[in-house]
């Protein structure tokens, strides 16, 4: 059989064959294996691995041992290649991480690792500090001591020349997503940036939602929130989804018991990819958020030496939620109890928290609306006036008269309506549709028809925007419509 | 760690024989008070070495200790000729079993300097007094202090 040529063995080092938590060692395991370095070669490097020891133990030790015990011997040894891992892990590919193992010698590049495990200190360092700046205000104490008493301590005890792979933190607060194979600065680099990805998600939220999301979570599963190990941005995303899914404004986290049912009603209507579907386009809503930098969400690495180690975006974060709801919410969904995936808050807003008050029957009086009627024409932009609308109409009635007024023109129609929850806008397609949901019955469905003719241009441009909403709206929106609706108009 | 990378394993044959050539160029300095190590004896105590770090639970890369033992015990009037070599190895076993007692409050030249002085004063050149009576009470009374 021919040797195969230095191209063809080139190709064959594989970078998804090497353990870049241990690269050194691995690359130079594949290397042997491959034939791309001799057993000369090998004994050079261990050679040059023990003249490394020898002088680390001697800084060590100061000089005035010469012998040291096994363990430290050991975490020595560790430490070396862990600075020779963070230097050889940065070249793109293997091949040139190999040749700069044999061109330059391992004091040189163990002493090249030794500066960017500084960076990375120094790095992860401010990286903490951005972050305690920004903490969340709960009480969580594996969450606050982590903050104020571990990360300090790993800062003032890490120790980059004898022990860089020890990551010595006692860190109790668990990340959504954990990478336990990373250790030393690396992992509370990721661990601390990780958590800033959780955090900024978290702070989308005022502190009251979070808060009182929380303490309904306590309750429902009977512990005590500020000293259970629980993971925050996992309780609140997690909410978040099932919030958006029930018609709730972006910013609410608090589900009510009558949300609960219509959850319910809704996700037992579909089946498992149904499921799926709905909360996935809750969590493409997540992603979008708007006003929000992308940057929070999505660490790309600035540095050479930090792209072995990524960092899981926003968008890994909510896939890996999916993966974890849906099994529980089947079984939910099984059991009829959802509330053990669905957190309801007790201080949930009003009742289905309509983004509008539609329920009470108080008309506004005359002098009132028109007031109202002069301020909407005075504004010239749509969503100002679409939130003059939704602040100041106090019933549906007032709400149907403010759109027949002929106040608004074209896309502010659109402006308005985006501006509805699931709840609104099956009311208003209640009395839009109101013959076809008499003759269709349970059969009643949101699909468009063809040529049909509208007495009001706010029905035409309803017809259109519900239209062209999501399907797992729509399908919200149907089962709202076949739920009994209480309207007083 | 991987096997190529074991820093316990005995040292190959060419390392070996660089430490018995360093240990028999120590018969100059050593010579002068009618004391010498042959090739064997040599090679005997880098085996003693071994053992004691292994029983021990030390790593040490050179065998400067063995050196300084030789350089500091040489001129010691209670080593004969004929128990040279194993009165060394037994220093040595005792000086790594020193180093772990004294939980390695003593740099090596401090511990031989300590190790010579009981050896010719105290112990009189009884390597069971200086280890179970007069270099125990001294770790005993270091750990003490600290």
């Amino acid at each position: 059989m021919n040797r195969p040529s230095d191209l063809e063995k080139h190709r064959y080092l594989d970078k998804r064959r090497l353990d870049s938590h241990h690269f050194t060692l691995s690359l130079l395991q594949n290397a042997h294996r491959l034939g791309l370095i001799d057993k000369a070669g090998m004994d050079s490097i261990q050679s040059q691995v023990m003249d490394l020891l020898a002088a680390a133990i001697r800084l060590y030790t100061r000089g005035e041992s010469t012998s040291v015990k096994n363990e430290t011997a050991q975490g020595i040894m560790l430490s070396l290649f862990y600075a020779m891992d963070a230097c050889l892990r940065s070249p793109g590919h293997p091949d040139e991480a190999l040749e700069q193992l044999q061109a330059r010698g391992l004091a040189s590049i163990h002493s090249q690792g030794l500066a960017i495990l500084e960076s990375c200190l120094l790095d992860t360092r401010r990286i903490y500090e951005n972050l305690l700046q920004q903490r969340l205000k709960v009480a969580n104490l594996a969450y606050q001591s982590t903050l104020e008493e571990a990360l300090p301590d790993f800062f003032n005890h890490y120790d980059v020349r004898f022990a860089a792979h020890e990551t010595m933190a006692s860190i109790d607060y668990p990340l959504f997503l954990d990478d336990m194979k990373v250790s030393g600065v690396f992992y509370i680099r990721k661990y601390l940036q990780t958590l800033t990805v959780e955090n900024s998600f978290c702070r989308r939220y005022s502190t009251k939602e979070v808060k009182n999301l929380l303490t309904a979570y306590g309750r429902t599963y009977r512990i005590n929130i500020n000293e259970a190990l629980i993971n925050i941005f996992e309780i609140v995303a997690t909410n978040a989804m099932f919030s958006l899914l029930a018609g709730n404004p972006a910013q609410q986290l608090s589900i009510s018991k009558a949300q609960l049912e219509s959850l319910y009603q809704v996700l037992s209507a579909a089946d498992e990819s149904g499921r799926l579907e709905m909360l996935g386009a809750q969590a493409e809503l997540l992603l979008v958020w708007p006003g929000a930098s992308q940057d929070d969400y999505n660490l790309t690495p600035d540095e050479p030496w930090a792209a072995p180690v990524p960092v899981p975006g926003l968008k890994q974060l909510l896939e890996h939620l999916l993966t974890l709801i849906m099994p529980r919410l089947n079984r939910a969904l099984e059991f009829g109890n959802l509330e053990n995936v669905v957190i309801v808050s007790s201080k949930a807003a009003a009742p289905d928290a309509p983004r509008i008050v539609f329920n009470a029957g108080i008309k506004m009086d005359d002098d009132s609306f028109r007031e109202l009627i002069g301020d909407i024409m005075a504004c010239r932009d749509g969503a100002q006036k679409a939130a003059l609308i939704t602040g100041r109409s106090q019933s549906l009635a007032d709400f149907i008269d403010i759109l027949e007024a002929d106040c608004l023109f074209e896309g502010e129609y659109q402006a308005l309506y985006a501006r509805l929850g699931e709840m609104e806008l099956a009311l208003l397609a209640r009395i839009l549709f109101v013959e076809e949901i008499r003759s269709d019955g349970e059969g009643f469905c949101l699909r468009p028809e063809a040529g049909q003719a509208f007495d009001y241009p706010w029905q035409a441009e309803l017809s259109f925007f519900l239209q062209n909403l999501p399907a797992h709206r729509i399908k919200l929106i149907e089962h709202l419509i076949h739920s009994s609706l209480e309207t007083e108009i | 760690m991987k096997s190529w990378l074991d820093i316990y394993k005995p040292g190959n044959y060419a390392v070996e024989r660089l430490y018995r050539n360093e240990i028999l160029q120590s018969n100059q300095q050593s010579r002068q008070y009618g004391l010498e190590l042959t090739p064997l004896q040599a090679m005997e105590l880098l085996q003693t070495r071994r053992r004691a770090l292994k029983s021990q639970g030390r790593l040490e890369l050179g065998i400067e200790v063995i050196k300084k033992m030789i350089a500091a015990f040489c001129s010691s009037p209670y080593i004969h000729p004929h128990e040279y070599a194993g009165t060394l190895g037994e220093l040595v076993e005792i000086f790594y079993y020193m180093k772990n007692e004294t939980r390695e409050r003593l740099g090596d030249d401090e511990l031989i300097t300590v190790m010579r002085e009981l050896f010719d004063s105290q112990s009189r050149g009884s390597l069971e007094l200086l280890r179970d009576r007069d270099l125990d009470r001294y770790a005993r009374e270091l750990r003490d202090r600290q």
